[in-house]
């Protein structure tokens, strides 16, 4: 029996509209998320990767095809989006404040996360004073205490320098896993999709179609992200969806 | 501390007591210059004045009561005119964000408006209002209203676009994308306006001056060319340039309170 899914892309396309004429961003594109998988879209640079994160978000609706979305969505940028008159604290207090929800529970909640993940000693510093890595972490966060379902991360780490970008990638990984949220990551970096995800998908070139889908398997199954680049299975894995990427151009 | 890094302080506030040195010289050469020409009759000082006749003047007007009552009118209509002109531009502006429509359609108007010399206007203000210190307030808003409208939207539209997707994916209604992310992002943009506006205030307040007032700077400026009291004009003249500086230095400690962030 099959599982109920959270997020449910039936034969979704999209056509954007200019003065220049129509365009075909997604063609068609099939996608089922199950609750608490981490599922990665990978692809060539402006395939409609995005396009697939927004439609879930409801920030567009797609021209076509159905989309359901069971659950509460959060969203994280390539830049971490942090507000630089805002501290910390109220920057995490954000989209609560939005939703009208800053209980004193809530509120609790935020202390709590940011306490948990090692940020409790800067909650009245400004963006401007941390580092990338901390800052894309406050970003997580943000989104996180509003207690999303499903997290759309697009691109998150692509702004970072390779060094943070592998710890950062880390320290979200365990995050997500940690707090179960379902992810959904949108990224041309093969690699990072392979360690995080427990499956990828890849888009061809636009109008973006799915060429294939890889469920990503690790024996006995090791933490962090890092890790599991390690594993002596990630290069059979990258070499396929490379060569998967390349046949499509 | 290494000696190097002393060393360096020490450098740097140097070269700061250096700088402010120089800045007071150039005041005092300015005036000890006026002063001795005048003395010496290289300059008519009865048409250009000098330190030492403004000085009296400064003196016996602070005497009689009558100084204090013309700053005071003129400082009152600038701050008027500037507050309700930042005000209604910002406004303004908001309206014209929120609709797109409106705001494509009234660009022109505002480009044009804006390149228009207000002061041009200000006869027909005068005509409509009345002779009385409102006209001289509207004539002051009107000067600083377009260029606010057109600085803070720019600003406004300049916010970056994952900044407001950031908050519609909280489910933010087009309000609180105002009041959490465009206003506060603005801030800057909106000191901005401020430091500009201060400047043209003046300009509209002392042309409105000119043509009606009875009291005020502007007033004592046309009032002393007139009966060729040029001790008057100029000493009016020097007092704007410190009401000015000091207008600056306000909206320069706001914009360290508001804007702190922003660096």
């Amino acid at each position: 029996m099959r599982l109920k899914a959270i997020v449910d892309l039936v034969d979704i396309s999209m056509n954007y509209h200019s003065k220049e004429g129509e365009t075909r961003a997604v063609a068609g594109v099939n996608l089922s998320v199950e609750a608490g998988e981490f599922v990665s879209v990978v692809g060539p640079s402006g395939c409609g990767k995005s396009t697939i994160l927004s439609l879930i978000a409801g920030l567009i609706s797609p021209t076509s095809g159905h989309v359901e979305v069971n659950g509460r969505v959060g969203y994280m940028f390539q830049r971490d989006q942090l507000f630089p008159w805002r501290t910390i604290l109220d920057n995490v207090l954000l989209g609560l404040e939005i939703q009208k929800n800053k209980s004193a529970e809530a509120i609790a909640y935020a202390h709590e996360m940011l306490e948990k993940y090692g940020l409790g000693d800067f909650k009245n510093h400004r963006p401007r004073e941390m580092s990338g890595g901390m800052r894309q972490r406050v970003a997580l966060i943000r989104t996180l205490v509003t207690r999303p379902k499903i997290l759309l991360l697009d691109e998150p780490f692509s702004a970072l320098d390779y060094q943070t970008r592998l710890s950062v990638s880390d320290e979200v990984g365990g995050i997500i896993a940690e707090e179960g949220v379902t992810a959904i990551l949108v990224t041309h970096d093969i690699s990072e999709a392979i360690a995080l995800s427990d499956r990828v998908v890849v888009l061809s070139k636009r109008p973006s179609r799915v060429v294939s889908v890889h469920k990503i398997d690790f024996e006995g199954e090791c933490g962090t992200p890092t890790a599991r680049r390690k594993q002596p299975q990630f290069p059979e894995y990258f070499d396929k969806i490379w060569k998967e990427m390349r046949e499509d151009e | 501390m290494s000696n190097a890094q002393i060393n360096f302080l020490k450098g740097l506030r140097r070269k700061k007591m250096l700088v402010a040195t120089f800045q007071i010289l150039i005041l005092i050469a300015f005036f000890g210059l006026w002063e001795v020409a005048s003395n010496l009759g290289w300059i008519e000082a009865f048409i250009f004045s000098s330190p030492s006749r403004m000085w009296r003047m400064l003196l016996s007007m602070i005497e009689r009561g009558e100084l204090l009552r013309h700053i005071w009118v003129t400082g009152g209509q600038v701050i008027a005119g500037f507050v309700l002109g930042t005000v209604l531009g910002v406004v303004i502006a908001t309206c014209l964000w929120a609709n797109d429509f409106t705001r494509r359609v009234l660009n022109p108007y505002l480009v044009v408006f804006n390149a228009l010399p207000k002061t041009a206007l200000a006869p027909i203000i005068i005509v409509w209002m009345g002779n009385n210190p409102r006209a001289i307030i509207v004539t002051a808003l009107l000067i600083s209203v377009v260029v606010t409208v057109l600085n803070v939207l720019t600003g406004f539209v300049q916010v970056e676009e994952d900044k407001v997707r950031l908050a519609q994916s909280f489910g933010a209604s087009k309000g609180q994308i105002l009041t959490k992310v465009v206003f506060p992002a603005s801030v800057p943009d909106i000191i901005n306006a401020l430091k500009i506006n201060i400047g043209l205030s003046f300009v509209g307040v002392i042309v409105g001056e000119f043509l009606v007032a009875q009291a005020g700077l502007g007033f004592l400026i046309v009032y002393g060319s007139q009966i060729f009291r040029m001790d008057m004009v100029m000493l009016s003249i020097i007092i704007l340039c410190v009401m000015a500086a000091v207008f600056y230095l306000l909206t320069s400690l706001a914009e360290k309170f508001f804007c702190g962030w922003s660096e």
